[in-house]
């Protein structure tokens, strides 16, 4: 028997948002569920109790509820919102059947009257069409419109207690902000006590009255969200704080401009062809993924592209990787050293592609799907030598034992899998593999975005030492402006295909131009309570809608608006 | 919410009614234990193979078949001597005999293992013979003698056998058929044939669906289409017919050997589309792996993807899906030979035996000459448990 969480006190108040905040594996998803007496299988409540106060003063022991009395409460007076949006709706059923049937399971009887609560709830979370979105299955709506739905089928029978694990979790930051702002006004309209589940000191600051930390299935500090934030007193939230990404407007990059380039990159653009539904392919769509993208790296420097998903940044990595062939009329070289003729990448030679290939390398996203389950240490990190026919066996071992301990790991773990390691420990294993070609430009596709806030700080600095010691070039690619600040030289945002807004990371800091710039920053959530989301910045420019942008950045998505030079090298994307 | 009272419980408790007080947990607490070092999962730290033979001794049905079925293909080679009698030897004296026992006490004195004579009586009643034990003459059993001839593997002439009948004896453990063949000898004989079509087909099989799926998944595009559309019609045409359409055509002439191979080719044929389609998705998800396309990006060759990442990865997926199709195999075999078109006398098989078991009399007065149902539910279950085991064991790291 494995206790994964021991000893965990909670209490929740109507009215009031308590946040549960710890890292993967600290026992708070198991705690949440416990109040729902929704647990994996295997899972036992060993001591306790879970005393739910409906009102009045019957206290009754959700611990020892039976099964019958635990279902007519949950949907009705306990409701949940799970991170997931598109897997916690049916595909089958449309939006408005599925709120309206916890209704019905809950004592409602008449169908009318049931559409109509339905109805008004949708208005309440915010969708600008009630009657359309009631017909919609959850495939035609967005991901924050499908957490607007969850949000509505959680609170429709206005439960006193909300259990939000990782609501926003999933979602761009812009509509995160958005989502949680409306788990707020839920809240005010129905009274309910929410209990916020979530690894992100940022969204807690932001509406958490009281919060619990745990760590590893105990609780380390718990108090009023202030105190907490403002004077943490255990070690373990202290070092969450210092971990938490924020922007340090004095301490970005404002480097001169470099006439030697690594990657020049003109009027890149690519067209995405869908497989018609005809037979053998008929009936294709065109969809534009990048429009006449120029961006330039300095060797040396870091470049940044920031942007929400589908903006395009991570099929332009791809384009100047080569693995995506970029549309006719697109300029791409790749240039080796200073005084070497440039490469043209999308037409090189056999010969020259695998020189290319030794000196253009990429960390992916996902630390579970990079490395092959069935390849030891030692293979994921000879191959690239073997394919390359660099040096002999027992050198190549030396090399990977020297590369696995430059990156933090133990070298005498070669020849494990790479299941036997942690997210953070595989993102290493990924940096390494990278790194065994010595490579001149490193690509980082939102190398940390799937690990806890305090790895992800150390995976950041390890990127950055490497940087110097290598003498590498990157292209960091990340939803989060925070994440980038501290690496950056240069950021360029982009929205929906289109860099909107270029500029030396400083100055693009202390003076964004573009609301879609200005909504990202603002909807970056930082663990200071003073520093609350500012939702009219971040409503300006949410769902990245470059139709909807105020004038003059207005423009209609089939013709972008041009890229002006608002600042020495500032540039945004508006009309006039 | 979980916390037992008795135990670990920390001294000072976060308060459960006002959740603005102030707690701060007080137990030692070392900052060097966040930094992201050392192994985190010990058990999942060995060799694959290791792994999967954990996790396949763990299902212990699985294992079971496993052996059950590692004895009968061992037995496979060795059926003339295991067998006492050829599969075609007759002996007029003793048609439609019924099982003979074996017995160890003969009057209450041991003297090993022996049968009683038994003596055909005709019933003309029933129109019938009936047996009769003549329990006063016990014959011993003879143990690794010489008897029958037969020639090993159709090279070495030999007349060795693990059991014999006694001289001047019967012993038909299971019975005799119509035509007085040992029915217990036939389903030894038998056995050759009924598992090895299982394996020839299923390795025809494999190499189409491989082929077909792998360069369906691997080159998409035009290629694929075809192989679908292939797939799609081949998946549409009745089995029964079309299997009994192709065996017809068998041309009568050919030798037992010829018309065997020619029945396992047949079953390979129709049952590859599954296979292809499975190589095919998995091949499929499998590229759209990141590790596939890391690989690419350093610059390996399309076969160096497909020998290190892929085939690696899917290899496990294909011994499960083969372990799955062989039953089916054997069965489609069976029941082409029971409809009298698969495999034809002299060659034995379940399915031949079977054939002679298809009017109502004879399973009602001599149900012992459809004992090759037995063996064929015993085969087919086993291979499915084995595949069970293998799917639940190949991906240690799920």
């Amino acid at each position: 028997m494995n206790e994964v969480v021991r000893g965990v006190s909670l209490s929740l108040h109507a009215g009031k948002t308590l946040a549960l905040v710890g890292e993967s594996g600290s026992g708070k998803t198991i705690s949440g569920r416990a109040l729902m007496r929704l647990l994996p299988p295997k899972a036992r409540i060993t001591g306790g109790q879970i005393n739910y106060c409906a009102g009045g003063d019957i206290v009754e022991d959700l611990a020892k509820a039976n099964d019958r009395r635990m279902r007519a409460l949950r949907g009705c007076e306990l409701g949940m919102i799970f991170q997931e949006p598109m897997s916690s709706l049916s595909p089958f059923h449309t939006i408005g059947a599925q709120v309206k049937e916890s209704l019905l399971l809950h004592g409602e009887k008449d169908e009318r009257t049931a559409r109509d609560i339905c109805l008004d709830t949708f208005e309440k979370v915010g969708f600008p069409n009630p009657g359309r979105a009631f017909d919609s299955y959850p495939f035609e709506l967005s991901g924050g419109m499908r957490q607007r739905a969850m949000i509505a089928m959680a609170t429709i029978c206005r439960p006193s207690v909300l259990i939000a694990d990782e609501p926003t979790t999933a979602l761009d930051v812009t509509t995160q902000a958005l989502i949680l702002d409306l788990i707020q006004k839920r809240q005010e309209q129905t009274g309910m006590a929410v209990l916020l589940i979530t690894h992100d000191l940022g969204v807690v600051s932001n509406i958490a009255d009281h919060i619990t930390v745990m760590r590893k299935g105990r609780v380390m500090e718990a108090g009023n969200a202030r105190d907490l934030l403002t004077d943490p007193r255990h070690p373990y939230l202290k070092r969450l704080i210092d971990a938490a990404p924020d922007v340090d407007v004095a301490a970005a990059h404002d480097p001169e401009p470099k006439s030697d380039l690594i990657v020049e990159a003109r009027n890149i653009s690519k067209t995405f062809t869908s497989r018609g539904r005809g037979l053998f392919g008929v009936g294709s769509v065109k969809i534009p993924a990048l429009r006449g993208i120029d961006l330039v790296i300095p060797r040396g420097e870091t470049v940044a592209l920031v942007g929400e998903s589908g903006s395009g940044k991570s099929t332009l990595a791809n384009v100047i990787l080569n693995a995506v062939k970029p549309d006719h009329g697109a300029i791409l070289t790749y240039h080796c050293n200073e005084t070497d003729r440039a490469l043209d990448v999308p037409s090189l030679s056999h010969n020259a592609l695998t020189r290319f290939r030794r000196d253009v390398q990429i960390v992916f996203q996902d630390p579970y799907a990079s490395l092959s389950p069935r390849m030891t240490v030692q293979d994921i990190l000879a191959e690239p030598l073997i394919i390359h026919d660099i040096c002999n066996a027992s050198e190549r071992r030396d090399r990977c034992a020297a590369m696995l301990k430059r990156v933090g790991l133990d070298p005498s773990h070669l020849g494990r899998f790479p299941h036997a390691f942690s997210g953070g420990q595989r993102q290493r294993i990924s940096i390494a593999r990278a790194l065994m070609l010595q490579p001149k430009l490193l690509i980082c596709d939102e190398p940390t975005s799937a690990l806890d806030v305090s790895v992800q700080a150390q995976v950041l600095e390890l990127l950055n030492e490497l940087r110097e010691e290598f003498n590498l070039s990157y292209l960091f690619i990340s939803h989060d402006l925070a994440v980038v600040s501290r690496l950056a030289d240069e950021i360029a945002v982009m929205c929906r295909g289109a860099i909107v807004e270029q500029a030396p990371a400083r100055r693009l800091f202390e003076n964004p131009a573009h609301p879609y710039t200005k909504a990202l920053m603002a909807a970056a959530p930082d663990p200071h309570p003073d520093h609350k989301l500012d939702l009219n910045t971040i409503a300006l420019a949410a769902g990245a809608q470059p139709e909807k942008w105020p004038e003059p950045y207005r423009y209609d998505r089939a013709e972008p608006a041009p890229l002006r030079e608002v600042d020495p090298r500032h540039f945004v994307r508006m009309t006039a | 919410m979980a916390h037992d009272p008795t135990i670990n419980q920390p001294t000072n408790q976060p308060s459960a009614t006002n959740p603005g007080e102030r707690y701060v947990d007080t137990e030692t607490y070392d900052p060097a234990a966040e930094v992201d070092i050392g192994g985190a999962r010990p058990d999942l730290d060995m060799p694959t193979g290791k792994l999967i033979r954990q996790r396949f001794f763990k299902h212990k049905l699985a294992v079971i078949s496993a052996i059950f079925l590692a004895f009968l293909y061992l037995c496979v080679p060795f059926v003339e001597l295991i067998a006492p009698y050829d599969a075609n030897t007759r002996d007029a004296n003793h048609l439609y005999a019924p099982p003979q026992g074996i017995h160890l006490y003969h009057e209450g004195e041991y003297i090993g293992p022996f049968v009683y004579p038994t003596k055909a009586v005709p019933d003309l009643e029933m129109f019938r013979w009936n047996y009769e034990e003549d329990r006063t003459q016990p014959q011993k059993l003879r143990f690794f003698c010489s008897g029958e001839r037969y020639e090993f593997w159709g090279l070495i002439k030999a007349d060795f056998h693990l059991v014999c009948a006694p001289e001047d004896g019967s012993f038909f453990l299971l019975g005799t058929d119509r035509l007085g063949r040992d029915v217990f000898s036939r389903l030894v004989y038998g056995a050759r044939l009924s598992l090895t079509v299982g394996l020839i087909g299923i390795a025809i099989s494999l190499v189409i669906g491989m082929t077909l799926g792998g360069m369906a998944g691997y080159f998409g595009g035009w290629v694929d289409s075809v192989v679908q559309r292939a797939i799609e019609v081949i998946r549409s045409l009745p089995e029964l017919p079309i299997w009994l359409a192709l065996s017809a055509a068998v041309p009568a002439t050919w030798s037992p050997v010829a018309v065997f191979l020619m029945i396992s080719v047949i079953l390979g044929l129709l049952d590859w589309p599954g296979l292809a389609r499975a190589v095919r998705s998995k091949l499929l998800s499998l590229r759209e792996e990141d590790f596939v396309k890391a690989a690419e990006l350093v610059g390996a060759k399309p076969s160096r993807i497909i020998k290190r990442h892929l085939l690696p990865n899917f290899m496990s997926h294909i011994v499960v899906s083969a372990s799955l199709s062989i039953p089916a195999m054997i069965l489609g075999e069976t029941a082409l030979s029971f409809l009298g078109l698969g495999l034809r006398p002299p060659a034995t098989s379940w399915g031949v035996m079977l054939n002679e078991a298809q009017n109502l009399t004879v399973v009602e007065f001599y149900p012992w000459v459809a004992s090759a149902m037995v063996p064929v539910m015993l085969v087919v279950l086993a291979f499915n448990f084995l595949g069970d085991g293998l799917r639940d064991a190949m991906d240690p790291y799920s």
